[in-house]
C-alpha cells in the first residue's frame, strides 16, 4: 500500500480570548491581539498526527494567508505535522469562502492530492464553516462535515462517525475524502520544546497563485462573489435595568425573580399578525427557503426563516416559494409548508433518501436551481444544511453568505445580508452582486415564524431526481436523544470567576434545579476543571439561547458575552458595578452572590414568588 | 538538545543579551512564557533612544510619540506645582507589545530561536554544562542569562539572590486609555501626530506617591507607584491613590468619552546588585531580575538594555562572575541606578517625602506671594541628601 498522505488546511485567526470591545464605540480592539492557530483546526492537526501514528502516514499542513501565517505553519509542524506550505499571494487578501476554497483546492492539486484533506469545523472569526466542504466540492471529492470519530482508516475507504445537533451515522466513504472535524474528536497535544526547536528551523514552502496555477479572477477580492459593503458594531439591543443589591438583600433578591418570571412568562413562538411591505422593486426569480428535515420530520427554523423571507419576497414583489428535498415520507411535509406560507412548493424527489445525503441532495437541489432559476435561497443554520448550502454554492457557481441575522433590501433591488463575525462582536453587510441566485444560511431562533393558516393551500411543483449516485454509505444510523442540554435550556444559570471555589458551584445548582433550568460556567471555571468542559458557555464552549440566563459572579469576557447573545433575557448578580455584564444584560443587581442567591433559594422554597 | 546560551525571558534584557551573544557567533535559544514578546509586559514607557542605538537598528524602533516636554506636577495638601521642561533629547513613549516584538525580532534576525509559551522553571548544574527545566520539557546549555524581569523564580530557585522585601519594593499600578489620535492631538494640544508629552507627579495625599502620564498615538497611561511599606502600613490600595491622581489632575475630564483600554500592576524594585549577586557559576542575571530600574525615573529598560548587553557578552566569552560583575558596575547606567538608590531610600521614607514635595510646593508659592513665611528649611536634611544627590549626579 503506497503511503497515506493526509493534508490539513488551517487558518490563522485573533485570539478570540484577548478580543476587547471599546465600550464606547463598541468597536472591536484588534491592536495587539495576538495571531493564533484557528482553535478548531488543532483537532484536524492533532487527528493528522494520529493517523500517522497509527497507519504511518505523510502529514502536511497548509494556509492561505499573509506572511506572518508563517508561525501557525510552525506550530503544526511542532505538533508532528511533516510538511508545510504557505499559500501566499496580495491578490488572495480578501477573498470570501468560494474564492478561499477555490484557493485551497489548486493548493491541494499541486501537492499531488491527497488521500484526506481535514479541516477544523470552523473558524472563530468567521464562522462560516463553509471553507471544508466548498473546498470538497473544487475537488471533486466526498465531503464529510463534523466528524466525531475517525473509526477505521482501510486501502480504499475510510469510515468515520459524523455528529450533527439531532443524529450521529457512521458513514463509509472511499477516499480520497474531504473531513472536517468537531472539537469532540480529540485532544489536541502540546509541544515540547524539542519539537518546537525544530519547528521554528523548518523549511516552510511559499506559493504564490502562479505557483498553484489559480486563475486570477477566482482569487481574492476580485474572484469573491460576495463583497462586503459594511462593518459596523452590533447595535444595542439590551436596555439594562440595575438596582443597587447591597443594602436590603431580600428587596433584591424578589426584584431579581420576579424579572425571571416575567422573562419567562412573555412568549413570542410565532409573529402575531405580518404587514405586508410596499414593494421597493420587481425581480423576476423567486424568493426560495429550503426546508430541512430528519426525515418526516420538519426543523422548525426553516418555517421561521419563512416568516423573514415572506417579507423580502415581498419587498422584491415576486413569490416565496419553498423547496423540499427528500424521499416518499417527506412528502407529509408539503401541506405544512403551505400552511407556513409559501406560494410554491417545489417538491424535489430523491427516492429512498428520505434523510439529508450531502452528494444526493446537492445534486437535486443544483438541479431545480439551475432549472427555476431563484432571486435567492434561504437555508435554515444548521450542520446539514449549512453543508449543503457550502457544497451547493460552488455546484451552481454563486455566492453564499453564512449565518446572518438580518435582511434587508435596497432601492436597486440589491439583497443586503448582516451577519455576525467573532460570535456577534462586529456585524458585517454583504452582498452578492453579480451571480445568481444569492444563497444565505440564516442563525436559527433570530426571525419568527408566520402564524399557521390551516389548510391554506398553493401550488406544488414536483421533479424527480434519476441520478442517485453517491459515494456515501450509511452503516448506522441514530437519532440523539440525549442532547446537548446547555443549547436546549429556557433557563440557564451561569457561574463565573465571582463564585470563589468549585464547592460554591452547589448554591447555582440548587437555584437551577428550583427554577428548572440547568448550571453552565465560564470558560476559565471550565479550565481549572471546577465543571464538566460541556457546561462551558462562550465562543468556544456552548452557544446558547434560553428565555433568560442568569449570570452570577460573571464578568463579561468577550468570549462569554458572545455566546449568550441569543439567550432572549439576561439577568446579571456582580458585586463590581463596572462588570462588561451589566453593560450586556436586560436586568442586573449590584451585590454579593453570596447574600442574594441563598435568599432567591430561600424564596423559591418557601414558594414566596411564582 | 544543546545550545551554547539560554536566555530566559524575552524583554527588554532578555533579547539584548541574545542579539549580543548571537552576533558574538554563539548558538542561542531565548524562551519566553508568554503567547508573544511583550505580552506579559506592562511598563507604560518612555524611553530614551541612545539606550538602543548600540545594539539596535533603531531606524525601525516603533516610537507611539517624541516626548517634546516633561511636566513636572508637585501636589500637596492644598498647592499645586506645575514646571514645564522642554526636551531636546531623543525621548519617546512606547508600547511595550511592540517595543518587545521588534526587539526580539532584531534578536532573531541575529539568529537567536526565540521559544514562547515556554516557562522556564529552573535551571541546574551538570557537569560542565546546565540543564534547563521547562514545562515543555528540557534543553541544555553551557551559559545562561536570566533575565525574566522582577519576579525572578528560578533565579530565586537557584539561590541567586532572595526574594524582594516589602521595603524595597514599589507597587504602581497603571491604566490606558483609548482615544482617537486627532481627539489626543486636540486635547493636549500637539501639532503634529508623533508629538507627545509625559508628566512626572508627585504628591503626598493620601500617602507618598509618583505618578506619571504617557501620551501614545491613540491612548493616554496614567498611573501611580506607592511604596509597598505605605500601602501595607496605611491598608490602602494603590487603585485609590491612583483615583485621587486622577481626582487631582482633572485627568478624568482630559480623557472624557476614552475607554479603559487596559489595566495592570508592576512591582518596581527599589533594590538589588551590587547588594544581591548578579551572578553564578556561568548564569548571568540581567535586568529587573536584580532590580537595575532607575529609581529616580522609574526607568527599567535602560539599564535592562545596558545590563543585558553586558550579560550577552559575558555569556559569549563565557567570563567568571566577578568579572561580570565589575563589567556591570563599570557601565554607566547600571552605575547610575546603584548609585541613586541610597538617596531614594531616603527619599521614599514617608516623612522625607512629604517634606520635600511640601517644601518645594511652598518655596515656589512663597515666591509668587513673596512671603517666604511658611517655608520651613530642615538644613541638616537638605544637607544629607544633597551629598547623597552628588553621589548620583557624579556617576
Amino acid at each position: 500500500m503506497p503511503e497515506l498522505k493526509v493534508v490539513v488546511s488551517i487558518k490563522q485567526v485573533p485570539d478570540v480570548d484577548e478580543l476587547r470591545i471599546d465600550p464606547v464605540t463598541n468597536n472591536l480592539v484588534r491592536e495587539g491581539v495576538p495571531a493564533v492557530i484557528n482553535p478548531p483546526d488543532l483537532h484536524a492537526i492533532e487527528e493528522a498526527v494520529r493517523l500517522k501514528e497509527r497507519y504511518g502516514a505523510k502529514t502536511i499542513v497548509i494556509t492561505m494567508g499573509p506572511p506572518q501565517a508563517d508561525s501557525a505553519l510552525r506550530e503544526a509542524l511542532a505538533m508532528g505535522i511533516d510538511e508545510a506550505y504557505l499559500i501566499s499571494d496580495r491578490a488572495m487578501a480578501g477573498a470570501d469562502t468560494w474564492a478561499t476554497s477555490y484557493t485551497v483546492s489548486k493548493a491541494v492539486q499541486k501537492l499531488g492530492g491527497a488521500d484526506l484533506i481535514l479541516f477544523g469545523r470552523r473558524a472563530v472569526d468567521g464562522e462560516t464553516e463553509q471553507v471544508g466542504p466548498q473546498t470538497g466540492k473544487w475537488l471533486g471529492l466526498p465531503v464529510i462535515g463534523y466528524v466525531s470519530e475517525i473509526k477505521k482508516l482501510e486501502k480504499d475507504k475510510i469510515i468515520v462517525t459524523r455528529t450533527t445537533e439531532f443524529d450521529e451515522e457512521v458513514i463509509e466513504a472511499p477516499i480520497p475524502t474531504v473531513l472536517t472535524m468537531l472539537e469532540v474528536a480529540n485532544k489536541p497535544r502540546q509541544p515540547d520544546i524539542l519539537s518546537l526547536i525544530k519547528a521554528k528551523t523548518a523549511k516552510i514552502t511559499v506559493w504564490n497563485k502562479d505557483d498553484i496555477k489559480a486563475e486570477p479572477d477566482k482569487i481574492g477580492l476580485a474572484g469573491s462573489p460576495t463583497k462586503v459593503i459594511k462593518v459596523q458594531p452590533p447595535p444595542k439591543t439590551r436596555k439594562a435595568e440595575i438596582i443597587d443589591g447591597r443594602k436590603d438583600i431580600e428587596k433584591a433578591a424578589k426584584w431579581f425573580l420576579d424579572k425571571i418570571f416575567e422573562s419567562l412568562k412573555e412568549d413570542e413562538s410565532t409573529l402575531k399578525e405580518y404587514v405586508k411591505p410596499k414593494p421597493k422593486v420587481k425581480v423576476n426569480g423567486e424568493i426560495w427557503v429550503y426546508i430541512d428535515h430528519i426525515g418526516e420530520k420538519p426543523n422548525r427554523a426553516s418555517f421561521e426563516i419563512m416568516g423573514e423571507a415572506r417579507r423580502i419576497a415581498d419587498l422584491m414583489d415576486t413569490s416565496l416559494s419553498a423547496v423540499i428535498v427528500g424521499g416518499e415520507a417527506t412528502k407529509s411535509l408539503i401541506d405544512e409548508t403551505f400552511e407556513y406560507g409559501a406560494d410554491k412548493v417545489y417538491f424535489v424527489e430523491t427516492k429512498g433518501f428520505d434523510r439529508y445525503d450531502n452528494e444526493v441532495y446537492t445534486r437535486a437541489l443544483a438541479t431545480v436551481i439551475k432549472k427555476y432559476k431563484p432571486e435567492a435561497v434561504f437555508f435554515p443554520g444548521t450542520k446539514n444544511t449549512r453543508e449543503l448550502a457550502s457544497t451547493t454554492a460552488i455546484e451552481v457557481n454563486t455566492g453564499l453568505i453564512a449565518d446572518c441575522t438580518n435582511f434587508d433590501v435596497d432601492d436597486k433591488g440589491v439583497l443586503l445580508s448582516t451577519r455576525p463575525d467573532f460570535g456577534g462582536k462586529e456585524m458585517s453587510t454583504i452582498i452578492c452582486p453579480k451571480h445568481r441566485p444569492v444563497m444565505v444560511t440564516v442563525r436559527a431562533g433570530v426571525f419568527m415564524p408566520l402564524p399557521r393558516v390551516q389548510g391554506r393551500k398553493g401550488e406544488l411543483v414536483r421533479e424527480e431526481i434519476d441520478d442517485l449516485f453517491t459515494r456515501l454509505k450509511v452503516l448506522d444510523y441514530r437519532v440523539i436523544e440525549k442532547r446537548n442540554i446547555l443549547a436546549e435550556a429556557d433557563i440557564v444559570v451561569g457561574v463565573g470567576r465571582g463564585i470563589r471555589s468549585p464547592e460554591n458551584i452547589k448554591m447555582a445548582e440548587e437555584l437551577a434545579s428550583l427554577l428548572g433550568g440547568v448550571v453552565g460556567v465560564s470558560k476559565p471555571l471550565a479550565d481549572m476543571g471546577w465543571y464538566p468542559k460541556e457546561r462551558q458557555v462562550g465562543q468556544t464552549g456552548t452557544t446558547i439561547r434560553p428565555k433568560v440566563y442568569i449570570a452570577l459572579g460573571v464578568s463579561g469576557a468577550v468570549q462569554h458575552l458572545v455566546g449568550i447573545l441569543s439567550s432572549r433575557k439576561i439577568g446579571a448578580i456582580n458585586l463590581d458595578p463596572s462588570a462588561p455584564i451589566f453593560e450586556n444584560c436586560d436586568f442586573g443587581v449590584v451585590g454579593d452572590i453570596f447574600e442574594i442567591v441563598p435568599k432567591m433559594v430561600e424564596l423559591l422554597k418557601k414558594k414566596e414568588v411564582s | 538538545m544543546k545550545f551554547d546560551i539560554v536566555v530566559v525571558g524575552a524583554g527588554p534584557a532578555g533579547s539584548s543579551a541574545a542579539i549580543t551573544a548571537a552576533r558574538g557567533g554563539a548558538k542561542v535559544l531565548l524562551l519566553e512564557r508568554g503567547p508573544e514578546p511583550g505580552s506579559k509586559n506592562v511598563s507604560g514607557a518612555m524611553i530614551r533612544l541612545e539606550d538602543f542605538s548600540s545594539v539596535y537598528d533603531i531606524a525601525s524602533i516603533p516610537i507611539e510619540r517624541k516626548v517634546k516636554n516633561v511636566d513636572l506636577i508637585l501636589l500637596s495638601n492644598s498647592n499645586r506645582t506645575r514646571i514645564s521642561v522642554n526636551v531636546e533629547s531623543n525621548l519617546a513613549t512606547v508600547a511595550r507589545l511592540k517595543l518587545d516584538k521588534w526587539m526580539a525580532q532584531q534578536a532573531e534576525k541575529a539568529g537567536a530561536l526565540l521559544i514562547t509559551k515556554t516557562t522556564v522553571l529552573g535551571v541546574e548544574r551538570e557537569g560542565n554544562e546546565y540543564k534547563v527545566e521547562t514545562d515543555r520539557g528540557e534543553v541544555r546549555a553551557d551559559r545562561v542569562v536570566l533575565a525574566e524581569g522582577v519576579n525572578a523564580l528560578v533565579s530565586m530557585k537557584a539561590n541567586i539572590r532572595p526574594d524582594l522585601t516589602p521595603d524595597h519594593a514599589v507597587q504602581t499600578v497603571k491604566e490606558v486609555y483609548s482615544l482617537n489620535k486627532d481627539e489626543v492631538n486636540k486635547r493636549f494640544g500637539f501639532k503634529a501626530d508623533d508629538e507627545g508629552v509625559s508628566w512626572r507627579i508627585l504628591g503626598i495625599d493620601p500617602v507618598p506617591y509618583a505618578g506619571f502620564l504617557y501620551v501614545y498615538k491613540d491612548a493616554v497611561a496614567i498611573g501611580a507607584g506607592i511604596p509597598m511599606k505605605i500601602l501595607i502600613k496605611r491598608k490602602i490600595t494603590p487603585y485609590t491613590v491612583l483615583d485621587e491622581v486622577k481626582e487631582r489632575l482633572g485627568f478624568n475630564e482630559l480623557v472624557k468619552g476614552a475607554s479603559l483600554r487596559e489595566y495592570s500592576a508592576k512591582v518596581i524594585p527599589e533594590y538589588g546588585f551590587p547588594s544581591w549577586k548578579a551572578c553564578s557559576g556561568k548564569i548571568y542575571l540581567a535586568g529587573d531580575a536584580i532590580g537595575l530600574v532607575d529609581p529616580l525615573t522609574f526607568n527599567g529598560i535602560g539599564p535592562a538594555v545596558a545590563s543585558g548587553v553586558v550579560a550577552g557578552k559575558a555569556a559569549l566569552e563565557s567570563y567568571e562572575c566577578s568579572k561580570y560583575e565589575s563589567e556591570l558596575m563599570k557601565n554607566r547606567e547600571v552605575r547610575r541606578v546603584v548609585n541613586g538608590r541610597p538617596l531614594v531610600k531616603e527619599l521614599i521614607e514617608e516623612e522625607n517625602f512629604k517634606y520635600y514635595v511640601k517644601t518645594i510646593n511652598d518655596l515656589l508659592h512663597g515666591w509668587v506671594y513673596s512671603d517666604f513665611s511658611k517655608v520651613k528649611l530642615d538644613t541638616s536634611k537638605l544637607l544629607k541628601h544633597l551629598l547623597l544627590g552628588m553621589g548620583v549626579f557624579k556617576s
